[in-house]
């Protein structure tokens, strides 16, 4: 007998979704994409043409209403989540929404708050597919709960990319804070995972990208945990070498997690030539095995697939989310103590502003 | 009687006056008081000037400033297209290049969003060239940058045609890049080309990520192929080598033979090491075939 599929809505035809939702959603067996929606319809067409889906619609209030559909899956550009995911909650549907959730702190509380306030058996999950790829998930799995670093001292976290004008033709990310809302969220989303607790205080610097592009394309962040590391993540969109990693430091070791290649490295003690041998030995390795499987070049956005099924399966099961809406508050809280320090120069409390944003929020 | 190029050594701070003496070696420009110009800067990637990726908007500025002051009436275009990472119309405003535009009285022009003239040629890939129809009306001059390429050696004027297709996702020609480049002239051809090379770009990753160079060498001249084949000779390529040059001079778009005249131009380090740009060749190779296979995986899987 066929399994039962799940119903899936796409929102927003562009990049993410021709490149990474699509192509995964499509490897899953339970799930059927049976529909696009997109104000653009003659996209929303061409991309419908091209993964077989029957359905295109400019009207979301459509796919809200059509009971069939359980999921929603949010590509659209982040300034337009706030609404969808309102108006989603409210139509009840489980909803995968690609990162950042929002681009103001105030927004994704609304979002959290409208959430608890409707059922809870609905699913929200986020979109944080670096750390779902496949070896370092094992290898985190497999080592994080014994310790094996010992205490974290310190983390080192860098994200340079290429600004994405290759990526899309759109230009709504250069908007003031704009380099922090690319790539630096899966870097704060990592961090937050390793350490597992909410962070301290944030100060950041940051460089507008030209006297005439007065938006960031480069930052720095600190943050401190209280009783615990601190972590000093990097970003830039001028720095082109395509490096996404962490290393954490602790008393007893040192990992280093490479997201590009998928790939986790662990040391002790004083590094030894044997050591780099066996780092370069893995690196080549794990290059040769992208090159036979053809995804060398794509591993992050091929991790789409398990953070994809594990979302169904905590449907099926009403397990916990893959990456639940509470942990996007943390990682949104400290893009948005980011943006004001690099603002005021001063370092910034995220439990007061925390506070803040949610008095604020009640007061409206 | 051999093509002229001229070469000056040059400082941006200098470059006005600099300019003038460049083009007076090269013998003047073809333009007429009223003329309608399009003047085809280098935007080849979201790299700010500094890095020596893109035409100076202060060399800019210089070529403007002499052809205001030497010519009336002109009515002046400064013109580039979208690529495949290119957002001409963003990058105009991110790089500094409106303030000139508006001290010299010249109008922005997007490639791709003009009407497309689609005009046949006898060519080497293409058998019709789209043709934005503004390039028809107006006499264009190459406002290139003195660079090496990853995939065709050099960059200078000729490839900057190669930049005048309208089309976003120019990399589709990356496999036939030579051929390409030179159907592009073959149907855009500059009447004038200068080529910035104060701040050029060596190495192997150009034309968007390898080495500032600080050459101090502007270049021109009323030839194409004769000025790539200059600026082949400065970077340290033989100009018979280099393959859209060697194409460009077989389908009649001008002459390798030149003569240099100007400032003595001594031996300058391009920094080009032939092992690092095979392997950035190759790497280039294998992306694009990993890019291609993993977006039909699925559809094998079907």
């Amino acid at each position: 007998m066929e399994k039962e599929k799940i119903n899936i809505a796409i929102i927003g035809a562009g990049a993410i979704a021709r490149r990474a939702h699509l192509p995964a959603w499509k490897t899953i067996p339970d799930a059927n994409v049976s529909c696009i929606v997109d104000v653009d319809q003659n996209l929303a067409q061409k991309v419908a043409a091209e993964f077989d889906v029957d359905r295109t619609t400019d009207d979301i209030q459509m796919v809200l209403d059509d009971s069939s559909i359980e999921i929603l899956d949010v590509c659209t550009p982040t300034p337009t989540h706030h609404k969808i995911m309102l108006d989603a909650i409210e139509a009840g549907k489980h909803i995968i929404c690609e990162k950042p959730l929002t681009s103001s702190l105030k927004d994704s509380i609304d979002i959290y708050n409208k959430y608890r306030e409707n059922t809870e058996k609905r699913k929200i999950s986020l979109i944080y597919n670096w750390r779902y790829q496949d070896n370092i998930r094992e290898a985190l799995n497999r080592r994080l709960g014994k310790k094996p670093v010992g205490d974290y001292i310190s983390l080192h976290g860098t994200a340079f990319s290429h600004i994405p004008v290759g990526w899309t033709s759109n230009t709504w990310l250069y908007h003031e804070s704009a380099v922090l809302y690319d790539f630096t969220p899966h870097l704060i989303d990592a961090v937050q995972w390793l350490v597992d607790k909410p962070a301290g205080t944030v100060f950041a610097h940051g460089k507008e990208f030209t006297e005439n592009a007065k938006f960031l394309s480069s930052a720095q962040i600190i943050i401190k945990y209280e009783n615990g590391p601190t972590a000093i993540l990097d970003t830039s969109w001028e720095i082109n070498s395509n490096q996404f990693n962490i290393d954490v430091y602790g008393n007893c070791g040192h990992l280093h997690i490479d997201f590009k290649r998928d790939n986790f490295f662990e040391f002790h003690g004083a590094m030894t030539p044997l050591d780099e041998l066996r780092c370069f030995v893995k690196k080549m390795k794990n290059i040769a095995n992208g090159i036979v499987r053809k995804n060398i070049s794509t591993k992050m956005l091929l991790a789409y697939r398990p953070l994809f099924n594990n979302f169904i399966q905590a449907i099926k099961e009403d397990n916990e989310s893959p990456m639940p809406i509470e942990r996007e508050i943390w990682v949104g809280t400290i893009l948005e103590a980011a943006k004001i320090s690099i603002k005021e120069g001063n370092p910034i409390s995220c439990r007061e502003l925390l506070t803040n944003v949610r008095d604020l929020h009640k007061n409206s | 009687m051999m093509e002229k190029v001229a070469a000056v050594k040059s400082m941006y701070k200098n470059v006005d006056h600099n300019l003038a003496k460049l083009i007076g070696l090269a013998g003047g420009t073809p333009v007429s008081s009223g003329d309608m110009l399009a003047i085809k800067i280098n935007m080849c990637d979201a790299r700010p000037p500094e890095t020596g990726t893109i035409t100076h908007p202060i060399f800019l500025d210089a070529l403007l400033r002499y052809l205001r002051e030497n010519y009336e009436d002109l009515n002046i275009y400064v013109v580039e297209s979208d690529a495949t990472v290119v957002l001409a119309d963003e990058f105009i405003k991110w790089f500094g290049y409106m303030p000139v535009l508006e001290r010299w009285g010249a109008k922005w022009f997007n490639l791709s969003k003009d009407e497309i003239i689609n005009t046949e040629i006898k060519g080497n890939f293409l058998k019709s060239v789209s043709v934005p129809k503004i390039l028809k009306e107006a006499k264009l001059i190459s406002l290139s940058k003195l660079k090496t390429n990853s995939l065709s050696k050099i960059t200078c004027s000729l490839k900057n045609q190669f930049g005048c297709l309208p089309i976003r996702q120019k990399s589709i020609y990356h496999d036939h890049l030579s051929e390409v480049i030179v159907d592009a002239n073959l149907a855009m051809k500059p009447v004038f080309s200068i080529v910035d090379g104060i701040l050029a770009m060596g190495g192997a990753r150009g034309p968007s990520f390898g080495t500032p160079i600080h050459a101090n060498i502007i270049l021109a001249g009323h030839d194409p192929v004769a000025v790539d084949s200059a600026c082949a000779k400065i970077i340290g390529y033989m100009p018979e080598k280099v393959k859209h040059i060697k194409l460009a001079e077989k389908c009649g778009l001008g002459s390798i033979k030149h003569k240099l005249t100007g400032d003595k131009i001594s031996s300058i380090d391009f920094e080009i090491d032939k092992l690092t740009a095979v392997q950035s060749f190759v790497a280039d190779k294998i992306k694009k075939i990993m890019r291609q296979s993993s977006r039909s995986k699925w559809k094998k899987k079907k």
